[in-house]
């Protein structure tokens, strides 16, 4: 009977060291994944500053004035004018443009045709 | 543990502890009682002071590990967090263009200060500090490091280099205080809408004053009507005017016709919005909405669209243009007009004074005063988000005698803002429908009203077309976008009198005139007579044709498709290829 009892016993504390050390490493897991989610919002927070920072930079970066200055100097770009808008319909026959084809060659690059939507 | 002791003498069984000692007589191990009593006692004592220890020991791990856990001093966190949970680094809202671009927001930076009651040196911090912030002297850090309260600040919103360089000074004394401070990208492009903000971030100025607590209180982005390009463009061709008509101030608001949402309003001269230190009022003035002004001539829209909707004018009527008008001790005169009967359309076409105040006084004062009472003549511009309106200048009712009738019909004896005119303008071209103006996107909070019918409003389209073609207004007659308006000169008043010679002219437009989208105003303050207008200094020289300017550039940014025929396209294409002639 007593051996019995002693086995429960025994069988207890076992119980008892299994439990809590399960419970100890369970919750040492938890805080490593509370300080980690912790470090995580941190650096949230500081992309998000950066972000931030990072829009007002590219608004200026956007200014119409650097804009133009920048397109006058690298590519050569104008304001679009009423002209350039035209139609499908509107848009010379192959042929007539192969009629002057040294003409084309010349001037395509200077000229691009903004197409309306609208036929 | 069974601490039992042999008793056989001469035996070398022996407990762990047990004293071991050589006997007198033999050659042998010798044990006594006493000794291992004492033994004992001392064996349980370590053993129990080792227990208590471990379990202390287990104690506090499974407090700390179990119980409460192990206290990390958590980063204090200056960010505002809003209820939805998102995260922004800044507490006042950002302003943008209608299109999402950042035209105002806050910068997480950092204030310098320190307790000048610990201030040990300062002498010698003052000086280093003033190496390091080259716009503030020794002399002011040196009154700042030797006041006696115990708070102060010695540089407000440094840059990181600068705070890099405190740093590197070693002084504990100086400490850093995050802080933010709010910045403009887009600089002097949209200085008087926006306003600004003082050192604290409080508003001072512009939307950023009148809508100050919307921007405190919320951190969604505040979104205007405003389109950057088209405001760029605006105040670009406002420049340009002003230089070249060597005029004190030109301003200019282009207005969806149908909504009354502020596309674009610039008035030059204006200011870098990122620099707080003015001191020239003036250019810190908003004539688009503070500026009252006797508009001239482009009342007599409004007077025509009174004369006909109200009527009491037909279209096909005629006025006697031959004489001046007499209206008691004054006459009313015409410049530059035919002497003649003139039809309603050709009182516009030649903005004839003589009949426009005959349609008004034939309309008479009731109609006249309730009309401008619905065009919101008679207040400060309604609903409008700005700080700065001015308020309408006008006679009482009591007072509004026949002469006041004729002389506002041609604008005069009544002054109002851009903002009023170009609101009522669009009321009148969109078909009769009176919308406050806004510039904030998406605002439901106006009101609608009609004030004219929409068959009124279609025959003013026309003759305003027609003022284009044929009258003042041909300087704007921008082929493709149908351009209708009217042009309107004043003479200038300084101190409370007409000053001879100086003139504030005024341009009203819309666009296309058969289905108008944007109307458009150019006010022009005293400009200059040069070579190319001839000596003329009335606003079809200058405000007209800068107009044009404005419209020829921002129509296809506004997706306006020109209103050419198919030949005249193919033309256009055609000739842009260095092919003249074709025949379809």
């Amino acid at each position: 009977m007593s051996n019995v009892k002693t086995a429960i016993s025994i069988l207890w504390v076992m119980f008892t060291l299994v439990i809590g050390s399960y419970y100890f490493v369970l919750t040492n897991d938890v805080q490593n994944l509370e300080r980690e989610l912790a470090q995580i919002n941190r650096d949230i927070e500081n992309d998000i500053r950066d972000i931030h920072i990072l829009e007002a930079d590219w608004s200026e970066l956007n200014n119409p004035e650097r804009l133009k200055t920048l397109a006058g100097k690298y590519i050569s770009l104008d304001f679009v004018k009423p002209e350039q808008i035209i139609n499908y319909s509107a848009l010379p026959l192959e042929g007539e443009l192969l009629e002057k084809p040294t003409m084309f060659a010349k001037n395509h690059n200077k000229f691009r045709v903004l197409v309306s939507s609208e036929r | 543990m069974k601490l039992s002791l042999s008793r056989k003498k001469n035996t070398f069984s022996y407990a762990p502890g047990q004293e071991i000692r050589f006997s007198s007589g033999s050659f042998g191990w010798e044990t006594e009682d006493e000794s291992v009593n004492v033994c004992k006692r001392r064996i349980l004592t370590i053993i129990g002071l080792f227990l208590l220890i471990y379990c202390i020991i287990i104690v506090r791990i499974f407090n700390v590990c179990l119980v409460n856990g192990i206290s990390f001093e958590k980063e204090k966190i200056t960010y505002y967090r809003p209820k939805r949970g998102i995260i922004v680094p800044v507490h006042r809202a950002n302003i943008t263009d209608r299109n999402g671009v950042v035209v105002a927001t806050n910068l997480p930076t950092v204030n310098l200060f320190t307790n000048p009651q610990k201030v040990s040196n300062a002498n010698e911090i003052a000086k280093k500090l003033s190496d390091i912030f080259e716009d503030v002297s020794y002399e002011d850090f040196l009154i700042k490091l030797t006041r006696k309260s115990r708070f102060v600040y010695l540089k407000r919103n440094i840059s990181p280099q600068q705070q890099a360089k405190v740093n590197a000074l070693g002084f504990p004394e100086l400490e850093f205080q995050p802080s933010e401070t709010r910045i403009y990208p887009q600089k002097d492009l949209l200085a008087h809408v926006l306003g600004n903000t003082d050192i604290d971030n409080i508003g001072i100025a512009g939307l950023e004053k009148s809508l100050n607590d919307r921007l405190n209180s919320s951190t969604k982005d505040l979104r205007l009507t405003i389109d950057l390009g088209v405001q760029y463009a605006v105040r670009d061709e406002l420049i340009k005017a002003k230089e070249k008509f060597k005029a004190e101030r030109a301003t200019a608001i282009l207005m969806d016709i149908n909504t009354s949402e502020v596309v674009a309003l610039a008035s030059v001269p204006d200011y870098d919005l990122n620099r707080r230190d003015f001191k020239d009022k003036d250019i810190k003035f908003n004539f688009a909405t503070l500026g009252v002004y006797e508009a001239g001539s482009v009342f007599k829209v409004f007077n025509t669209a009174l004369g006909l909707d109200s009527g009491k004018i037909k279209i096909k009527d005629s006025f006697d243009a031959t004489k001046p008008l007499k209206m008691g001790r004054h006459k009313i005169t015409d410049y530059r007009v035919p002497a003649k009967w003139l039809t309603v359309g050709e009182t516009l076409i030649h903005s004839s004074n003589i009949a426009s105040a005959q349609m008004a006084l034939k309309v008479g004062k009731d109609l006249q005063i309730k009309f401008f009472k619905n065009l919101g003549f008679w207040d400060k511009i309604q609903n409008l988000e700005v700080f700065e309106k001015g308020r309408p200048i006008h006679r009482s009712e009591k007072y509004w005698q026949d002469h006041t009738v004729a002389t506002t019909a041609y604008g005069y004896g009544i002054s109002v803002t851009p903002m009023h005119i170009i609101t009522a303008f669009s009321a009148i071209l969109n078909g009769g429908i009176y919308t406050p103006p806004t510039l904030i996107s998406e605002n439901s909070q106006r009101e609608s009203k009609r004030i004219i019918s929409k068959q009124t409003s279609l025959d003013m389209r026309k003759l305003l077309r027609d003022v284009v073609i044929y009258g003042s207004g041909k300087n704007a007659n921008i082929d493709g976008y149908e351009v209708a308006g009217k042009t309107g000169t004043a003479n200038k008043i300084v101190d409370g009198r007409y000053i001879k010679g100086k003139n504030v002219t005024s341009f009203v437009s819309a666009f296309p005139s058969s289905d108008p989208k944007y109307a458009l105003m150019v006010i022009i303050d005293d400009p200059k007579p040069i070579k190319e207008t001839f000596g003329f200094v009335t606003s079809g020289w200058n405000a007209c044709p800068t107009g044009g300017n404005i419209i020829k550039r921002i129509a296809p940014q506004l997706n306006i498709k020109p209103n050419f025929d198919i030949p005249t396209q193919r033309e256009n294409v055609l000739e842009n290829y260095g092919i003249k002639k074709l025949k379809f």
